[in-house]
């Protein structure tokens, strides 16, 4: 009844005003390219100095729960993910508004994130004890197979064929490798002065799919109004709530992968929402319809990236270990409101802990109300020909990618990988292998590198990888998720061949 | 090189040559990671050249993909890959009447034909050469921008000898019958 009573604070007008304000303020910062959850609360902790400690974490936990379901709107608008989140967003909600269901793509993604949104914040509510055990029982190892079981998927998520995404997300890895070595801090790679620091994960993000999206709209702009111009149709936000809730697999493996992956300290939820995709697109009776406008394909992954954001906290609130980037730059939030993680929050503090808890339950359902209020105005953004699109893309990509690290760099190595990645699309390849390997590389080197350190002479580094339970059942869907990758696309091209033939005797 | 050998001896390359580069440095420790992933690129470049070279010996050169491109200054450039192989240049009069924005491959064809190397009259097109083939000129209608059109063509045709293939897509993805040229 009191964690009811600290749930209720939040309706007080200071508290609700905030929420509503970050909340707000998170989906159109979530739906610019380049402004990633992690960059929206570590530019927000600044302006929480002077508020109270209360406010001040809603404001942050409102703006890190709505920027990442914000990201959605571009993914599905613009085929531009706003943040890494959002990449298996694009996959078939981009397609979705190429036929001129948008706004039917944008309830989907709201709606799911909800659901999702709100599983995840219970996990966090009910289960954190547990669940803070079972994050602490990742260790190098387990962390280095998560990496692998990410890897797998690289071969099936957005590529037509397993080995040319494998090739591609390879090609990802090797770009993470650019820069400092994580142990030693020796530069590899660096031909020129620019690549010193390194590929920032949010900069070949938005080179890799805004840059040759620009390329695209160029092209189509010269086609004429008709080829530009998508035609709308609405979509009844009830329609809308019955398919998203009847879609029950896809709900069902966006939340559990969302929440796995929000628990595991390090993983990061960028990974959740592609692995969740991928999971949901294999288990699916129609494989096939994926990648061309399947609304599940936009449920299970809106549900997985909210999903993650409640779990990714436990091991923050009840450790002080960060399960994500986003909760490292939280953890910094709440340390200078004197706020230590730990069981001292949930007693002491008890009050600014629960009602922070409460405002980011309370924010997953305003993140729909305003989302869906939003999808109705999608209709604007479709209907702005191609060539001022080209301009605007291009104009928040380069603001977006300077302002990670204020580098000019930055924006250079984008516009770089984006040209590189727009000619390999030419020739059969896709960008969402390459960011994912841009995303994985560094978690498989830093555990691979800790896990050979740890294991020393006496153990091997052999050993230390293939030894228990969590480790050999990570080992398993590896295999498992490899090889059924493999099985789904030697049946497609078996069917294929089947059809061609069928139609040849006709 | 033929064009359907092009990407992945290309990807091969690129493999090598990253992975030489880390081994070039000589330092084990901080390129160990790099040297790893590079041993894959190596591996997963060699399928795709397998996949390539069995297909090649099955009699297949490559699987012709068209699409329409409205950008008709990009054209050259895909003629130039096109002229690769005489496969391919062949496949050029393929690519000749596939509507600007379909919505139905029958309704939109502007039927024209195209020859290689030349913008199409209809809005431009291009086309991609896959390492693969299907067995038949057939057309697909998939999504918003349907009316692509595949093709089969046999290892070191001469453009002359694909015509009634050119005209039989004409007539699978048009929905009527033409002249040639």
């Amino acid at each position: 009844m009191e964690i009811l009573g600290y749930f209720l604070d939040v309706f007080e007008p200071m508290h609700a005003m905030v929420l509503v304000v970050g909340i707000v303020g998170g989906l159109l910062l979530g739906a610019a390219p380049g402004l990633s959850p992690t960059m929206a609360v570590a530019l927000l902790i600044p302006f929480t100095f002077y508020m109270e400690a209360i406010d001040a974490l809603i404001l942050l936990s409102a703006v890190y729960a709505a920027t990442v379901a914000g990201g959605a709107v571009s993914a599905i608008l613009i085929k531009v993910p706003g943040a890494p989140a959002n990449i298996a967003t694009a996959f078939d909600g981009y397609p979705m508004a190429q036929q001129g269901r948008a706004v039917e793509a944008l309830h989907y993604a709201f709606i799911s994130t909800a659901i999702g949104g709100i599983l995840g914040m219970m996990v966090l509510i009910f289960l954190a004890p547990p669940v803070a055990d079972m994050a602490l029982r990742f260790g190098p190892a387990e962390l280095f197979w998560v990496a692998i079981l990410g890897v797998t998927v690289m071969g099936s998520v957005g590529s037509k064929s397993v080995v040319r995404g494998l090739f591609a997300g390879a090609v990802g890895m090797w770009i993470s490798t650019i820069g400092q070595n994580p142990i030693l801090a020796e530069p590899r790679f660096v031909f020129t002065s620019h690549l010193t620091g390194g590929v920032e994960i949010v900069v070949a993000l938005i080179g890799l799919f805004a840059i040759p999206q620009v390329y695209t709209m160029l092209e189509t702009a010269t086609r004429g109004r008709e080829a530009v111009v998508y035609e709308l149709k609405s979509h009844s936000l009830w329609a809308s709530a019955r398919n998203t809730v009847r879609e029950r697999l896809a709900l069902t493996i966006g939340s559990v992968v969302g929440i796995i992956i929000g628990i595991i300290p390090g993983a990061g939820g960028q990974i959740a929402g592609l692995l969740a995709y991928d999971q949901t697109r294999k288990l699916s009776r129609n494989p096939e319809r994926f990648g061309k406008g399947e609304p599940a394909g936009v449920i299970a992954a809106e549900s997985a990236n909210n999903a993650m954001v409640g779990p990714s906290l436990v091991p923050l609130l009840t450790l002080g270990v960060p399960g994500s980037p986003t909760a490292a730059v939280l953890l910094g939030g709440l340390l200078i409101h004197g706020l230590f993680p730990g069981p001292d929050l949930f007693t002491t503090h008890a009050r600014i802990t629960w009602t922070f808890i409460g405002a980011l339950l309370i924010g997953q359902i305003l993140i729909m109300v305003f989302g869906l209020a939003i999808s109705r105005y999608s209709r604007v953004i479709m209907q702005v020909p191609n060539h001022y699109m080209a301009a605007a893309v291009t104009v928040l990509a380069v603001f977006g990618t300077y302002s990670i690290q204020n580098n000019f760099s930055d924006v250079l190595i984008m516009f770089v990988l984006g040209t590189a990645m727009y000619l390999a699309m030419k020739v059969g390849f896709e960008p969402a292998p390459v960011v994912l390997g841009i995303i994985l590389g560094p978690i498989a080197e830093g555990a691979f590198l800790q896990g050979q350190m740890i294991s020393g002479p006496t153990v091997g580094a052999l050993a230390y990888f293939t030894t228990g339970p969590i480790v050999w059942a990570m080992i398993g869907l590896c295999v498992l998720s490899l090889g059924y990758s493999i099985l789904l696309e030697v049946r497609q091209a078996r069917r294929r061949r089947t059809r061609a033939a069928a139609e040849t005797a006709s | 090189v033929n064009s359907a050998l092009a990407i992945p001896l290309g990807a091969l390359a690129l493999s090598v040559f990253l992975t030489g580069a880390a081994l070039y440095r000589g330092k084990p420790d901080i390129y160990q990671f790099p040297i790893l992933i590079g041993g894959a690129m190596i591996v997963l470049a060699l399928f795709m050249l397998a996949d390539v070279v069995m297909r090649k010996r099955a009699g297949v050169v490559a699987t012709v993909e068209a699409e329409p491109l409205p950008l008709a200054s990009m054209w050259p450039a895909f003629a130039v890959m096109a002229g690769l192989s005489p496969a391919a240049r062949a496949a050029g009069l393929l690519l000749h009447c596939l509507p600007r924005f379909p919505r139905a491959v029958d309704r939109l064809c502007p039927g024209r034909t195209l020859r290689p190397g030349a913008a199409c009259p209809a809005g431009g097109l291009r086309f991609r050469l896959r390492g693969h083939a299907l067995r038949r000129v057939r057309p697909r209608a998939e999504g918003p921008v349907a009316g692509r059109a595949f093709a089969m063509i046999p290892a070191g045709a001469h453009p002359e000898a694909v015509t009634p293939l050119a005209a039989m897509t004409r007539t699978a993805a048009c929905g009527h019958k033409e002249e040639t040229t």
